[in-house]
């Protein structure tokens, strides 16, 4: 599989979280499916969804853009959406960008070399 | 059409060098932002960045590709990206029917905060009928590297 190439995988829902992975670029093109999935997720009765991050390669402000407005819609129905993983990149943009207090739960991220 | 099939085409038929520059044309289609992330990949290692400036540079072409499909009117994209000893230019136009574009919202806020930091200059304006685009990340170590 191409690395550059978009995949989301969600994990079984565990006391109301659902672990979701991405791995691939995301940006305007490839935004639209995750957040179907994290639609389709919580549709299906899962109160919080955590995002792993860490096999993103690269990341945009429409990859962002679409974090920030699911984590804003979602909140507004009392599910709540935290990255608990990032990769280097996007971990970058969320310094450059300041929103990691918005999308980064308490605990912060794990570094990426814990795996 | 597969969507392979249309970045093949896309690849093959519209990508051209000269010397150290290099001209590109794209379609309108987000899709198809990662042929010019491709691209200016390759400039920035031909320029000698390193990893970051690379990414650097990947980033600020997606930026500009994606602001001008935005404002555009789905008028094919014309980027030329142009290596000199010290610094990567890009600039980048397309073609805007409806007149007056307002580069403005929340997407375009984050972009031009990711873009002051990236490059070391760039804009984006409209102009009569089109929409263009100029950015320069220079070398490391240049004489305006800030980073």
């Amino acid at each position: 599989m191409d690395s550059s190439e978009f995949a989301v995988t969600v994990s079984p829902v565990i006391e109301g979280i659902a672990l979701i992975r991405v791995r691939g670029e995301l940006d305007g093109a490839s935004a639209p499916q995750l957040v179907t999935a994290v639609k389709d997720t919580i549709g299906e009765g899962c109160e919080a969804v955590h995002l792993d991050l860490a096999g993103l390669g690269f990341m945009d402000s429409a990859g962002l853009s679409a974090l920030l407005a699911m984590h804003r819609d979602w909140s507004e129905h009392d599910a709540t959406i935290v990255v608990v993983k990032a990769s280097e990149p996007v971990r970058r943009l969320f310094e450059l960008t300041g929103v990691a207090r918005l999308l980064v739960g308490p605990d912060g991220l794990p570094d990426p070399a814990d795996g | 059409m597969g969507d392979e099939l249309v970045k093949s085409e896309a690849l093959s038929d519209s990508a051209t060098v000269a010397g150290d520059a290099i001209e590109m044309v794209l379609p309108a289609d987000v899709r198809l932002i990662r042929l010019a992330r491709l691209v200016a990949g390759g400039v920035g290692g031909s320029a000698d960045f390193d990893v970051d400036g690379v990414d650097d540079l990947r980033i600020a072409v997606d930026e500009m590709c994606t602001a001008l499909i935005e404002s555009g009117d789905g008028g094919p994209l014309h980027l030329h990206f142009s290596v000199s000893p010290d610094s990567v230019e890009v600039r980048g136009e397309t073609s805007a029917s409806g007149g007056a574009t307002e580069f403005e919202g929340d997407r375009l806020t984050l972009s031009k905060q990711i873009l002051g930091v990236v490059v070391d200059e760039f804009d984006l304006a409209a102009s009569g009928e089109s929409i263009r685009f100029r950015l320069v990340k220079r070398a490391p170590g240049g004489l305006a590297d800030v980073r």
